[in-house]
C-alpha cells in the first residue's frame, strides 16, 4: 500500500508575492482600469440591489395585497378615443362598432375582439388598434372602395342596395355620399352566397373594377352611360356584358387591353347606335349589331372610320346575321 | 460548451526595448496575436528595474499601444523575466515503490517530486520555475513511470531562483497597469520554445537568447531544459567596446555596429577603411574595418566563451546534436553563428521562427514575447482542460477590467 510521504518545506514560489497595488503605485492608465473596474462592480452592486428592491416589492404587495398588483393597470379607464382612417367612415361609426362598455379600463379593453367587430361589416380592409397610454384608444382603418351597387333580395323583404368592392367583398356601406353611389354601375348575373355575417367574396370584380377604372381614365363620356355590369357569362366565356344608356349590350374581353376595347367602341358608336357591340373577339374584329335594318340593296354604304391609329377603313360586311366587322 | 475566450499580453521588459503582444486565447486551445505594442526601454538595467516610474512609463506605455492596435483590454499578463540575479541547480528526489507488485502509483510520482522540489533557498530567493527531467525508474530515463514496474523512482528538477525583490519589482510595473501576471517565464524558455523543435529538444540543442544587455540561454536533452542561465554580457557591450576601442561616444558606437560589426573577423585588407557617418560632415572620420571586427569578434568569442564556461560539464558537442540556435536583438551581428560553431564546437544558426508566424514578427527580437504566447498556451493547455467559466472567474474579470 502507498505511503504518503509528509510535506517537506516547500520553498517560495513567486505565485507566493502578493500582487495587490496602491492606487498611488499605478499610473494614470492603471488608475483608469481601476476606476473602470470600481465602477463596473458598483454598476453590478447597484443593478443586483434594485433587482432585489424590486422583488422584495413585488413580494410584499402580494403577499398583502395581491389586487394592488394589476391595480395600476385598472386605475387608468378610458376616456379617448382617435380614428384615423383613409376612407369615410367617422368617429361615431367606429363608436357604434366597438360598442365600448361603459367605463372601462385601457388595460380592460380586448384589442382582438374589437379588431374583429369592425372588421365585421367589410367596409374596413384592416384595423389597427393601440392603446396609447394612460387612458387612450388609436383606431387606424383602411377601408374598401366600392367598385359596383347590387341589389340583393332574401326571402320576401325588401330589395337593398349594396357594395362591392375590387376584392369581391360584399357590404353595406357607410357614410358614402348618395351622389358618388349613384355613379356606379349595378352588378348582375352573380350570386350572392351566404357566409359567417355577410357574404362570400364574388370572382371577377378585380377584373370590372380594372375595367371602370381604365374607362374613367380614358372614356369618362362612356362610363357616365354604363348602367349594369353583368358577371354572367364571365366563369364561362371570360367577358364582361355592360349594358350602357346607349347600347344595350357591350361585350368586353380579358383577352386584349380594356383600354383598346374602350377606343373599339368609341369609334363604332361614332357611326351611329347599336344594339350590341362585341369587343371580346380581339385583334381589330369588333361584331356590332346596329340598331336600324341595313341599309337597302343598292345603297352604297358609307365607309365606318377607321379606330384610331389604326391607318385602315372599314366596310360594312353584307353577311345574313346583319353583323358589320371593322 | 460555453466559448470562452481570454485577451493575454506577452510582456517582456527589455534592456533595450519593451515588447508586447496580446494574444487572444480561445477554449486555451487555439491563439491568435491581435495586437503589438513596443516602446524604447528606461530605468532597466541589464534586465534590471532601476528606476520605477522610467521602467512604468515605457511599459506601460507599450501595453496602452499594444491594446489600442489589438482594439481591447488585456485580461492577464505573461511576463518575461531575466537577470543575472536569477540562478539554478538541480535536486533529485528518490522513493521506493511502496506497491507489493512494484506498480509505481500516483502518490509515488507526487511523493518523489515533492521531494525533489523541497530544497530550501537562501533568504530572500524564490522560485521562478521548477522545470522537471526525465524521472529514472530503476536507472532507466522513462518520461511517464506510472503503471510501470520498478522498485525505485527517482524524479529531478532543475530549479531556477532569483531575487524577491527583483522579481517582485518586475511584477510591480506591470500591476501599476491593473492587470494580474499569472505566468512568469523565463527568457530563454520562453525563446526556447520558439526556436526548437521536439526533435531538437530531444537531441540536445543550445538555445542564445542575445539581448541587449544580458544573454539567456537554454540547454536541452532529452527533451527537457537541462540548463538555464543568464550572462551579463548582450549587444549593448559590443556596442561598449567599440565606444572604448574607437573612442566614440555610444551613439556614434551603434550604428558603427550594425554596419560593419561581426562576430568573426572576415577582412583581410588591414588598410581597408570606412567612415564614421559618411556623410563628410565636421567630425566625420575614418576606421579600420578589421579594427571593428577584431573587437566586436573578440566580444562575441568571450561571450560564448563565458556561457560554454557556465554551462560546464553538462554540455558536451556530442550530447548537442541539433547545435545552437541563436535569437535577440544581438543575434542579428553577421557572424556571430560562425563564432558560436567554433566555440561550441557544434553547428549554430540564426534561429528561426516558425513557419506560422506572421512577417512583421519573425525578427529574432520577437521570439521572446512570442515564445511567452507559446510557453504559456503549451502549458495551460498541458496543465488544464478547457472548463466552463466559473461566477469566480467572472468576478475576477470585473475587477480586473
Amino acid at each position: 500500500m502507498s505511503q504518503f510521504i509528509a510535506n517537506p518545506s516547500a520553498p517560495r514560489s513567486w505565485r507566493d508575492l502578493p500582487q495587490p497595488v496602491t492606487p498611488r503605485a499605478m499610473s494614470r492608465e492603471g488608475r483608469k482600469r481601476l476606476v473602470l473596474a470600481i465602477g463596473n462592480v458598483v454598476g453590478l452592486v447597484l443593478l443586483l440591489g434594485a433587482t432585489g428592491w424590486g422583488l422584495y416589492e413585488i413580494r410584499a404587495a402580494w403577499e398583502t395585497n395581491p389586487a394592488r398588483l394589476i391595480a395600476p393597470a385598472d386605475s387608468a379607464p378610458l376616456r379617448g378615443l382617435a380614428v384615423h382612417t383613409d376612407g369615410v367612415l367617422d368617429r361615431a361609426w367606429v363608436e357604434t362598432a366597438l360598442a365600448l362598455p361603459a367605463g372601462a379600463s385601457l388595460m380592460q379593453l380586448d384589442l382582438p375582439q374589437l379588431q374583429q367587430r369592425l372588421l365585421a361589416g367589410g367596409q374596413v380592409r384592416t384595423a389597427v388598434l393601440t392603446r396609447r397610454y394612460p387612458d387612450q384608444l388609436a383606431v387606424a382603418l383602411q377601408e374598401r372602395s366600392p367598385v359596383v351597387r347590387l341589389l340583393a333580395q332574401a326571402g320576401d323583404g325588401a330589395p337593398r342596395t349594396l357594395l362591392a368592392a375590387r376584392d369581391g367583398v360584399v357590404y353595406s356601406g357607410n357614410g358614402y355620399a348618395p351622389e358618388h353611389l349613384a355613379t356606379l354601375p349595378f352588378l348582375d348575373g352573380v350570386r350572392l352566397v351566404p357566409a359567417g355575417g355577410g357574404f362570400a367574396p364574388l370572382a371577377g370584380l378585380d377584373a370590372v373594377a380594372l375595367l371602370l377604372d381604365t374607362a374613367r381614365d380614358a372614356a369618362p363620356e362612356l362610363l357616365r352611360g354604363f348602367r349594369v355590369v353583368s358577371l354572367a357569362r364571365f366563369a364561362a366565356d371570360r367577358v364582361i356584358v355592360v349594358q350602357s344608356a346607349d347600347v344595350p349590350e357591350i361585350v368586353f374581353g380579358l383577352r386584349d387591353d380594356f383600354a383598346v376595347q374602350l377606343a373599339h367602341l368609341a369609334s363604332v358608336l361614332q357611326r351611329g347606335p347599336a344594339k350590341s357591340v362585341n369587343l371580346a373577339v380581339g385583334g381589330n374584329q369588333v361584331p356590332v349589331v346596329p340598331e336600324d335594318p341595313l341599309p337597302a340593296a343598292g345603297r352604297a354604304p358609307a365607309p365606318l372610320a377607321a379606330p384610331p391609329g389604326s391607318g385602315r377603313v372599314f366596310f360594312p360586311s353584307p353577311n345574313p346575321s346583319n353583323q358589320r366587322d371593322i | 460548451m460555453i466559448s470562452r475566450t481570454k485577451f493575454i499580453g506577452a510582456v517582456e521588459i527589455g534592456t533595450a526595448k519593451v515588447s508586447v503582444l496580446i494574444g487572444e486565447f480561445t477554449q486555451a486551445r487555439s491563439l491568435h496575436i491581435i495586437g503589438v505594442g513596443e516602446c524604447p526601454s528606461r530605468g532597466i538595467i541589464k534586465g534590471t528595474v532601476v528606476d520605477f516610474p522610467a521602467a512604468s512609463e515605457a511599459t506601460h506605455k507599450a501595453l496602452i499601444e499594444a491594446e489600442r492596435s489589438a482594439g481591447t483590454r488585456i485580461d492577464e499578463v505573461y511576463l518575461a523575466q531575466t537577470g543575472v540575479h536569477l540562478e539554478g541547480f538541480y535536486n533529485e528526489g528518490a522513493v521506493n515503490v511502496a506497491a507489493a507488485d512494484n506498480l509505481v502509483s500516483d502518490l509515488d510520482i507526487d511523493n518523489a517530486c515533492r521531494l525533489a522540489k523541497s530544497k530550501n533557498l537562501p533568504a530572500g530567493r524564490m522560485v521562478v520555475h521548477h522545470i522537471r527531467r526525465p524521472f529514472r525508474l530503476d536507472g532507466r530515463l522513462v518520461p511517464e513511470p506510472i503503471h510501470l514496474v520498478g522498485q525505485r523512482l527517482e524524479a529531478g528538477y532543475w530549479t531556477v531562483h532569483g531575487l524577491e525583490t527583483r522579481i517582485a519589482d518586475n511584477i510591480h510595473v506591470i500591476r501599476g497597469f491593473n492587470v494580474k501576471v499569472t505566468e512568469l517565464i523565463l527568457s530563454s524558455l520562453a525563446a526556447g520554445a520558439m526556436m526548437t523543435t521536439p526533435e531538437d529538444r530531444q537531441n540536445g540543442a543550445l538555445v542564445l537568447d542575445i539581448g541587449a544587455g544580458t544573454t539567456d540561454f537554454v540547454y536541452y536533452r532529452d527533451g527537457t531544459a537541462q540548463l538555464t542561465g543568464v550572462v551579463p554580457v548582450g549587444g549593448g557591450h559590443f556596442t561598449n567596446d567599440l565606444g572604448l576601442g574607437l573612442r566614440l561616444t555610444e551613439a556614434q558606437a551603434e550604428p558603427l555596429k550594425l554596419r560593419f560589426g561581426r562576430g568573426t573577423v572576415a577582412v583581410k585588407d588591414r588598410s581597408e577603411k570606412v567612415w564614421l557617418n559618411g556623410d563628410f560632415a565636421i567630425g566625420d572620420r575614418q576606421f579600420p574595418r578589421h579594427t571593428i571586427e577584431q573587437i566586436t569578434a573578440a566580444r562575441a568569442t568571450e561571450l560564448f566563451e563565458v556561457v560554454k564556461k557556465k554551462l560546464g560539464p553538462a554540455f558536451t558537442p556530442e550530447r548537442c546534436t541539433a547545435g545552437v540556435s541563436l535569437t535577440g536583438g544581438g543575434a542579428k551581428l553577421p557572424g556571430l553563428d560562425e563564432a558560436a560553431a567554433r566555440v561550441f564546437g557544434v553547428p549554430a544558426r540564426l534561429g528561426e521562427a516558425p513557419g506560422w508566424v506572421s512577417e512583421n514578427l519573425r525578427d529574432p527580437g520577437s521570439s521572446t514575447v512570442l515564445g511567452l504566447l507559446h510557453y504559456g498556451l503549451s502549458s495551460r493547455s498541458g496543465q488544464t482542460p478547457a472548463r466552463r467559466a466559473s461566477p469566480a472567474a467572472f468576478f475576477k474579470k470585473l475587477f480586473a477590467a
